[in-house]
């Protein structure tokens, strides 16, 4: 486990906030790492001391086990929560510019540039100014970007914000698609439904520390209370729960919050007795709501103080 | 790394718009303002001009003195009746003269104003000489030349006004072409910020080397700007005619050069500093004030100069590297200073340059991922060692 990116006990502070307060992080090749939490809880601060674009106050970042230099960041491909591209730059020019940047000889990165402005379906704008391109656009030449040096770590910050649901799958299916080739993928997100599904693992983070980490579905299965949610056949008039809180009922569907029992099946059968059953799922609830509470109560101060792209002071 | 970095700042800011407008607007003023000079100082070599002058019937007798060859004009005379004035209003005749008053159409054209007046007052001295009992050859006697040697010590035997064109010219354009140049890196760096490319530009490559990059390629095109203007300047002096140009102006072309070099190395990196301070285009502006003061105030300087002496507050000028690239290449041109001095400030120039590129650099470097409000530039500098 010492393949990847290792990131121990990072800190950095700014004035008096601690913006990152002890971060521990591991990306292992071929796997796709979520990090999440809400805006301001430290995540750009992080991934901008992972790329060397700012130091930190403590802690130590590895790559394969060896501290991160030049030749390693070559093999980075990042991509900014504040989208950052040459307006008055052509796309193939700037992707295949980014590309010699990250160390590629201009043959390799002109062709490498081709490919991804092909695969983004790029093709027809390739010679447009980025200026000329749509927001959506715009995101794909920044993935490009990000991808043209076929980097072995991705650092995607917020893929996700802006884009419309095909653009998102798109971005999904290529982001999976470069883990499956081996490639470590850390990615932020402050919407924590977005993410959840795709990621292997989670590290959230609030207020610069670590609450938790670790595979969703363990996660969720972690939460001391499960959802259940029972459509009948037919009215069945009056109805209780053996447990929990009866959050919604209509006669025909109810949707109860339980408790996080071993065994679900006494549960499952006070809802059967009371008449046929069209639909029944048990399930946890998801990573949002587990952290619903935390993201919230964060969530308000992130707008009202600390946000990671509007406030100067935050980031260095 | 670097090279790439320039070779994109010089590809960039060569296909624009403004960069064209402006290479062909200053090639063509420095043509038409070599020509312009050329015309002002070089006259005495040329042709008579030819001009006409209506003579009333009073000033009859003045006809052979103002016909007489001379080198400055060839005069026709024209014998008028005592209006005259639809000759002058026609533009028959340039000037009308009754032997006691010159009559023009409006301004009076200065040399042959002056030409008129000398020719009376001769012909007249020459008519009170004979009443008075001297001729020709007593007269001659009388005003024979008596030749005045002149020795310079600097060895310099050009006039003042081409030295002062020169002056002007090289403090001109080098406060023209700092000032440009400064503005274009200033805006490539603020365009770096505000629209964020700089994170992903600092995740390959370290603000040093960006910064490097830049100042390398936009100098380079400097250059070439500049070498096209100096090329402009002895296309426009050829165009006109020979004149002689003395050698202190062409041999300040090189130490132009290398001030504009040293120069725009100093100020670039302090524009550079300064844009990074901004987020925005509006707020340039008023951010570059702390670049800008210094040149003005060696640009004032040298202007108050001009046809002056070689004070010390010129001589101090042309050492302190802020407002050297602009006064030194005024007062060699001007003053002609002793070798050891310009090389001195030269050096100083060149010795500053490092201190200021490491200085800026750091200003740089702290200041690009702060967004929002301007940072004032003393903050920036007492930041410099955060990141």
């Amino acid at each position: 486990m010492t393949g990847g990116l290792k990131v121990v006990g990072l800190k950095r502070s700014v004035g008096d906030l601690r913006a990152v307060d002890g971060v521990d992080l591991h990306v292992p090749p071929g796997e796709l790492i979520g990090f999440l939490g809400s805006n301001g809880a430290g995540k750009t601060t992080t991934m901008r001391m992972i790329l060397g674009i700012i130091s930190a106050d403590a802690g130590t970042i590895t790559w394969n086990g060896k501290p991160i230099d030049a030749d390693v960041r070559n093999d980075i491909g990042y991509m900014p929560q504040e989208r950052g591209l040459y307006a008055r730059m052509k796309v193939h020019e700037q992707v295949q510019y980014f590309g010699t940047l990250a160390g590629l000889e201009k043959g390799e990165a002109g062709e490498a540039a081709d490919y991804w402005v092909e695969r983004l379906g790029l093709e027809e704008r390739r010679d447009d100014l980025v200026q000329e391109l749509s927001g959506g656009n715009q995101q794909r030449v920044q993935l490009a970007v990000s991808l043209v040096h076929n980097p072995e770590l991705l650092v995607l910050d917020e893929p996700f914000a802006g884009l419309d649901p095909i653009a998102a799958d798109t971005m999904r299916e290529i982001v999976r698609e470069r883990a499956a080739e081996g490639a470590g993928v850390l990615l932020s997100s402050h919407q924590l439904n977005v993410v959840e599904g795709m990621c292997d693992r989670v590290i959230i983070v609030s207020h610069g520390r670590e609450v938790a980490a670790g595979r969703p579905i363990d996660l969720r299965a972690a939460a001391p209370t499960r959802h259940m949610n029972v459509r009948w056949a037919e009215p069945v008039g009056h109805w209780q729960p053996l447990a929990g809180k009866l959050l919604e009922f209509d006669g025909t569907s109810a949707s109860v919050e339980l408790p996080a029992l071993s065994d679900m099946s006494e549960q499952i059968a006070h809802a059967v007795a009371a008449g046929e059953v069209a639909t029944l799922t048990v399930e946890p609830p998801s990573l949002a709501e587990v952290f619903a509470d935390t993201v919230t109560a964060e969530h308000d101060i992130g707008h009202a103080e600390v946000d990671d792209s509007e406030q100067g002071g935050e980031e260095e | 790394m670097i090279w790439t970095i320039a070779k994109r700042e010089i590809v960039s800011r060569a296909r624009t718009k403004p960069f064209q407008i402006l290479t062909f607007l200053l090639f063509a003023g420095v043509v038409a303002a070599s020509v312009a000079i050329s015309l002002l100082t070089g006259g005495d070599s040329d042709e008579p001009t030819e001009v006409a002058i209506g003579l009333k019937p009073a000033g009859a007798e003045f006809a052979d003195v103002l016909t007489a060859p001379n080198d400055e004009f060839d005069v026709t005379i024209a014998m008028v009746d005592d209006d005259g004035r639809s000759e002058l209003l026609g533009g028959n005749v340039d000037v009308l003269f009754d032997g006691e008053t010159l009559i023009w159409e409006g301004f009076p054209q200065s040399d042959l104003d002056v030409f008129i007046r000398n020719s009376v007052q001769q012909a007249k001295f020459i008519e009170r000489a004979g009443d008075l009992g001297l001729g020709p050859g007593e007269l001659g006697t009388l005003f024979a030349d008596v030749p005045i040697e002149e020795e310079r010590l600097d060895g310099s035997e050009d006039q003042q006004g081409i030295r002062i064109a020169a002056a002007m010219v090289s403090t001109v354009a080098t406060f023209i072409m700092l000032q440009v140049w400064g503005a274009f890196l200033m805006m490539g760096v603020v365009e770096e910020k505000s629209s964020r490319v700089v994170e992903v530009l600092l995740s390959h490559i370290s603000a040093r080397t960006l910064l490097t990059g830049k100042v390398l390629g936009l100098g380079l095109l400097a250059l070439s700007q500049l070498l096209i203007l100096v090329a402009g300047l002895a296309i426009g002096l050829s165009l006109v005619r020979d004149i002689a140009i003395p050698d202190g102006v062409w041999g300040s072309v090189p130490l132009l050069l290398i001030t504009f070099i040293l120069g725009y190395g100093f100020y670039a990196a302090l524009f550079a500093a300064v844009g990074s301070t901004v987020s925005r285009q509006e707020d340039a502006q008023t951010a570059q004030l702390p670049a800008i003061l210094p040149l003005l105030l060696g640009y004032g300087i040298a202007a108050a100069s001009v046809g002056g002496s070689d004070t010390l507050v010129v001589k101090i000028a042309s050492f302190v590297p802020f407002t050297s690239p602009v006064v030194l290449p005024f007062r060699a041109a001007m003053f002609n200073p002793p070798l050891w001095q310009i090389i001195l400030s030269l050096a100083i120039l060149a010795g500053s340059v490092p201190i200021m590129l490491k200085l800026a650099g750091a200003i740089y470097r702290t200041s690009l991922l702060k967004v929002g409000t301007r940072i004032p530039l003393l903050e920036a500098f007492r930041n410099r060692a955060e990141t």
